[in-house]
């Protein structure tokens, strides 16, 4: 367990540890992007399949409006049901219109909003590239050079992704590749992986289109013959490296965020945030969340045990019960 | 920071002057930083100048950066950083600029002391500070004098700032000027042995601490001004040289100093050698009017330098 999980956890309806949130399924692996999410929630709340005879669950995430048992699901009043939504064509759907709340990813991400009108409850996008920052950190160009020096890597470094390239990063290293490159030239889905990592980033006007990212704040948009000198530009400009890198990672927190779609998600189901403002420690993490602080990183661990050496930080109401 | 203080409440605003203290080991170094994030500030505007106070939050923060923490940046390697050539030290140094970015992209107005300041900000952590300079300490009471037979400097005697490179020069020197070095620091007594091992005791003094009125008094009697620091951020001696009107010698690698001293126009600027540095102070020893003319120029470059436009561009007023 991270010091960040020992200092945040939530309770859920039922005086559990955690909040409950039972998968229901449709006997096919979860769509794309939604598996990642899980992974993120997951960090807030139990996630499981239906257990015979288990206590009732916070909240019900069905993975398509045809998953098995829905119907069912839906008619128990009591537990806020979320389904998600990959086609536009299900939007209307009698089990997604009766759904707390829908999760639009796949197509229906960007056809939502006026197929959803008149609907109650709120919707919560899923972009197709968004993904977990927290375990992908930003790395600065002076820390990335510093690390091509110790380990002896080329200088400049240029990663190319869905370009013709001499060498090719293998996918299990792209995350290592991205995180230690002067400049990269990606498109496709990657580039969102460029860009919480903070690399200085070329990509086409489609890629560019699909994350939401600007020309010449977020990275640079370029096309054909354009794209190997603009990189390798980059790779030999430090303050534009830099100035991109921290654009691409802000590009990341504000729109692709899974945190952000998990905490939507959660609270659309009634689920509050783990960190409610009247605990006294909350403030502090909150401290260090907003400097992007890792979960594992040590200053996290110091403050958090410095913090509870003065008492353990549980509200006046959570021993009493009278909470307002 | 006092000289702000003042300078603000002459333009008549209550201000408050906040100080936390900061333990500087690269792992409490971001204690302090989280400190700073918990204070509670009900000012309607911070002004936030060194780490670790631009941690500060606040809605209207502005920060004047004199400096980020330099021992994780481009001092990483140097013997005053603890930051070193292993991942541990290079995760810190993520981090800080992680957090840096965070805390300084915050401001509402970001500006720093000066070029070199800037520049550092913008290669280390991609964002764009204006450059704003400020009058040095002691800028109304410092004036010109007669050029006399000693090249002073008032400077603490830290390895940054290279002291010994200044005793090594006058090693080269032959013209009758004598060097004079005030200030304190951990080098003192190295330094001392050093002018005995070159046998200068009698043309190199190490003045320790002087007060305002000798340090007045000795810029306005001096040669020239000598200050060779290793990439100095802004470096006041220099501008307390011009207001005296002396000439600055200093080096290629000098940083902010450069930003005032234009070779053979305010100052010269030199190879950082020994023997180059004792060159330059040779050649204004047998040329005073060269020493004045520069030193003329050198006062007409912070003629125009006064806290009133500091506050104005702080305040966005």
């Amino acid at each position: 367990m991270t010091p960040t999980e020992h200092a945040t956890v939530p309770t859920g309806a039922a005086g559990r540890e955690l909040p409950v949130i039972e998968l229901i399924g449709d006997g096919r692996p979860p769509p794309g992007g939604v598996a990642a999410l899980l992974g993120v929630v997951a960090r807030r709340a139990q996630v499981r399949a239906h257990l015979p005879r288990a206590p009732r669950p916070d909240a019900r995430l069905a993975v398509s409006p045809r998953a098995l048992g829905l119907d069912r699901a839906l008619a128990d009043r009591a537990v806020p049901v979320a389904v998600v939504v990959t086609e536009p064509g299900d939007l209307r759907h009698p089990a997604v219109t009766a759904a707390a709340v829908r999760l639009l990813a796949g197509r229906a991400e960007r056809a939502a909003e006026p197929a959803l009108d008149g609907t109650t409850g709120p919707c919560v996008p899923l972009p197709p590239d968004a993904l977990d920052p927290e375990a992908h950190p930003p790395v600065p160009p002076f820390v990335r050079a510093a690390v091509r020096r110790a380990y002896r890597l080329p200088d400049p470094l240029i990663v190319r992704v869905g370009y013709p390239s001499p060498t090719v990063p293998a996918e299990r290293l792209l995350p290592s590749a991205l995180a230690v490159a002067s400049a990269a030239a990606v498109r496709g889905p990657h580039a969102a992986l460029a860009c919480a990592l903070g690399t200085p980033l070329v990509t086409d006007p489609d890629t560019a289109h699909r994350l939401g990212a600007v020309d010449g704040v977020h990275l640079w948009v370029r096309a054909g013959g354009d794209v190997e000198p603009a990189v390798a530009a980059l790779a030999s400009d430090p303050e534009r490296a830099a100035s991109l890198g921290r654009g691409a990672r802000a590009l990341v927190l504000e729109r692709l965020d899974l945190r952000r779609t998990a905490t939507e998600l959660l609270a659309g189901c009634g689920i509050a945030p783990p960190r409610p403002p009247h605990r006294p420690l909350a403030g502090l993490e909150a401290a260090l969340d907003g400097l992007d602080t890792p979960p594992n990183a040590a200053v996290r661990f110091r403050a958090l045990t410095a913090g509870r050496s003065l008492g353990d930080a549980v509200a006046v109401h959570e021993l009493t019960g009278t909470r307002r | 920071m006092d000289n702000l203080v003042a300078a603000l409440r002459t333009a008549g605003h209550r201000v408050e002057l906040v100080r936390l203290p900061t333990a500087w080991d690269r792992t409490r170094i971001f204690d302090a930083a989280l400190a700073w994030r918990l204070v509670p500030l009900d000012a309607h505007l911070v002004i936030a100048t060194n780490f670790p106070s631009y941690f500060v939050r606040h809605p209207n923060k502005v920060v004047w950066l004199f400096h980020q923490h330099r021992p994780f940046y481009d001092a990483a390697g140097a013997p005053w950083s603890d930051i070193g050539d292993d991942d541990e030290s290079r995760e810190a140094q993520r981090l800080l600029a992680t957090w840096d970015a965070r805390a300084l992209g915050e401001a509402v107005r970001l500006f720093a002391t000066s070029g070199v300041v800037a520049a550092r900000l913008a290669r280390f952590c991609g964002l764009v500070a204006e450059p704003l300079p400020h009058p040095p300490p002691l800028h109304d009471a410092l004036h010109p004098g007669p050029f006399g037979d000693e090249v002073f400097c008032a400077t603490r005697l830290e390895a940054n700032k290279r002291p010994e490179l200044m005793i090594d020069a006058f090693a080269h020197v032959r013209a009758p000027v004598r060097l004079g070095i005030a200030g304190h620091g951990s080098l003192a007594e190295r330094l001392r042995a050093r002018v005995a091992e070159a046998g200068l005791e009698d043309r190199v003094e190490l003045a320790g601490y002087v007060d305002d009125a000798e340090l007045v008094d000795r810029f306005a009697r001096a040669l020239a001004v000598l200050y060779v620091p290793h990439d100095e951020d802004y470096g006041y001696v220099t501008l307390q040289a011009f207001r005296a009107g002396k000439p600055v010698i200093t080096t290629e690698d000098a940083g902010g100093v450069l930003e005032w001293v234009e070779d053979g126009v305010t100052g010269l600027v030199t190879d950082g050698t020994p023997a180059g540095i004792a060159e330059a102070v040779e050649r204004l020893a047998a040329d005073r009017d060269l020493a004045r003319k520069l030193g003329d120029a050198g006062a007409e470059r912070v003629a125009g330098l006064s806290w009133a436009p500091v506050v104005e561009r702080l305040l966005g007023t």
